[in-house]
């Protein structure tokens, strides 16, 4: 027996969507690779359906798993990162719009659990500095509100979501008004200070920076620092 | 003086409670590095503290000692940086196969006891100790199909063919051996051979730690490794019978998943911590490596 043909032909077993008889007698004992078949894909079936809890309950995933498996096998070692390369296998074109999104808001929530990126160093927040910008928040543009997770229908009224990493490893969400996304999308470039990437926004929007937009600007930095997606400014 | 005494394997649903409560029969923890490998947040947080109260010991889900598809230095080396950073004593990881060409299935699938397979588990378990520079441990694992052997001497050992596959490859390489009671006691069970005769043909000296862990017993009366039921009465007593054998290595409780609560987990450890002193009463700890 050939060790490389022997590994390959158990890998095709676990993922290929019907095993070969031929794979089967090869590897010696038929139901007990079988076994080990129905071990290793409950995994998959698992992680996919904790990634995509809300998604799985509106559409079945078992079919687009097994699809999965046999066509782009997994190949991340980190079992956390299953779950990206089933989104990534998906032709999610395929499916009605607000469903692509939830599967969308679902990843970037795994995603952002994890999120390695290192948080830089900060000081308190002041407009003539560069703003520190939490380096797990994501922000995301919606056409159907599918970050409002009591609902079952979700018609379709454009809107902005924030993701981001909060305590105890929970995936947060805040939802923004398009003068904010624009607003804190220039925040993460991180290359100019509050009051120009303000100024930026601003002109390119077409808005005047007048006493309420001030006033407004305030209670959006204020939630920001408060929900920990602004830090404060960078050191 | 070295690790000694039992240890718990630290998982998010256990951990706060854990550290929280610091029993007396757990003496260190135990934590894969391929959940803390580039990863921030809650569990970079914890994995810190337990540092604060535990020695901690590192035991890898994904090198696959058996496996030919060849290392990539994007998995050593950030692992290298690992260990060296939590101050392992040892590493160890599994004697088995995860997959072909790349692909990963996530599972620690068998290796025939075959000339060929004990070429590349050697070559392999020589290459990444070399690559980490630091102790590895392997780990023996359950396995479910029958193994396989092309090899005259071990064939006719039968069930025990895996003690002398073991036995040659750690006298080979100079290795050590990480050995998991529970898995012996399951692959005893399906396949019939004696546990007992399987540690008695192991180089015992060679051993730096142990597994004990709970399986499941199907209805057709196969055996599965889970990590999901309490420690069954015939691996405790296994346990009792290698511990004078082995010295007093650090012993770990297992539990992956079903996690029980806390006070459980403890009552089982401390459990183990009695059999433990019991049977290791007139030997001294081992100077780790």
């Amino acid at each position: 027996m050939n060790l490389a043909e022997y590994q390959a032909a158990a890998t095709r077993v676990a993922f290929d969507e019907s095993p070969s008889e031929e794979d089967l007698t090869f590897l010696g004992d038929r139901d007990r690779w079988l076994v080990y078949r129905g071990l290793v894909r409950s995994r998959f079936f698992s992680v996919v359906k904790s990634a995509f809890p809300r998604l799985a309950g509106f559409i079945d995933l078992d079919p687009l798993v097994v699809a999965w498996l046999a066509k782009a096998p997994p190949t991340a070692r980190l079992f956390r990162l299953l779950p990206e390369q089933f989104f990534s296998s998906v032709d999610w074109n395929a499916f009605p719009v607000w469903q692509r999104e939830l599967a969308i808001l679902e990843i970037s929530g795994w995603m952002t659990r994890y999120d390695n990126a290192p948080f830089p160093e900060v000081t308190d927040f002041a407009f003539e500095r560069i703003p520190a910008v939490n380096p797990t928040a994501m922000i995301l543009r919606f056409n159907h509100p599918v970050y409002h997770i009591e609902r079952t229908e979700f018609p379709a009224r454009p809107g902005n979501l924030c993701v981001y990493r909060g305590p105890n490893q929970k995936a947060m969400m805040w939802s923004l008004n398009d003068m904010s996304a624009a607003l804190f999308m220039r925040f993460q470039v991180g290359d100019a200070d509050v009051t120009t990437c303000v100024k930026e926004v601003c002109e390119a929007r077409g808005a005047a920076i007048d006493e309420a937009f001030l006033e407004k600007l305030g209670e959006v930095i204020a939630g920001a620092l408060e929900r920990g997606i602004l830090l404060g400014s960078l050191a | 003086m070295g690790i000694s005494g039992i240890g718990i394997g630290l998982r998010m649903e256990m951990a706060e409670a854990l550290l929280e409560r610091k029993p007396d029969a757990v003496s260190w923890v135990e934590v894969h590095p391929e959940n803390y490998l580039l990863r921030a947040g809650k569990f970079a947080d914890l994995l810190s503290v337990a540092r604060e109260d535990y020695p901690v010991i590192t035991h890898g889900l994904t090198m696959s000692f058996g496996c030919v598809t060849p290392f990539e230095n994007e998995y050593l080396d950030p692992l290298k940086a690992f260990l060296k950073d939590i101050k392992t004593p040892w590493h160890s990881d599994h004697m088995c196969f995860g997959g072909a060409h790349g692909q990963m299935v996530h599972d620690l699938l068998p290796i025939p006891f075959t000339d060929e397979a004990l070429d590349v588990v050697c070559a392999r378990y020589t290459q990444a100790r070399d690559h980490l520079d630091h102790e590895l441990a392997i780990e023996n694992v359950s396995y479910y199909a029958p193994p396989v052997h092309n090899d005259g001497a071990r064939a006719d050992l039968g069930g025990l063919a895996e003690a002398a596959f073991l036995t040659e490859m750690l006298e080979r390489t100079d290795g050590k051996l990480m050995l998991d009671v529970n898995n012996v006691y399951v692959n005893s069970q399906n396949f019939g051979f004696d546990p007992r005769a399987f540690f008695d043909l192991l180089p015992l000296d060679r051993v730096v730690q142990m597994h004990v862990a709970g399986h499941q017993v199907r209805k057709d009366g196969l055996r599965i490794d889970t990590h999901g039921e309490p420690i069954c009465d015939e691996v405790f007593a296994l346990l009792e019978y290698v511990l004078p054998k082995t010295g007093r290595v650090p012993v770990l409780l297992e539990r992956d998943n079903n996690i029980p609560s806390i006070d459980e987990l403890i009552a089982e450890a401390e459990m183990l911590s009695a059999i433990y002193t019991r049977a290791t009463s007139e030997t001294p700890a081992k100077v780790n490596a």
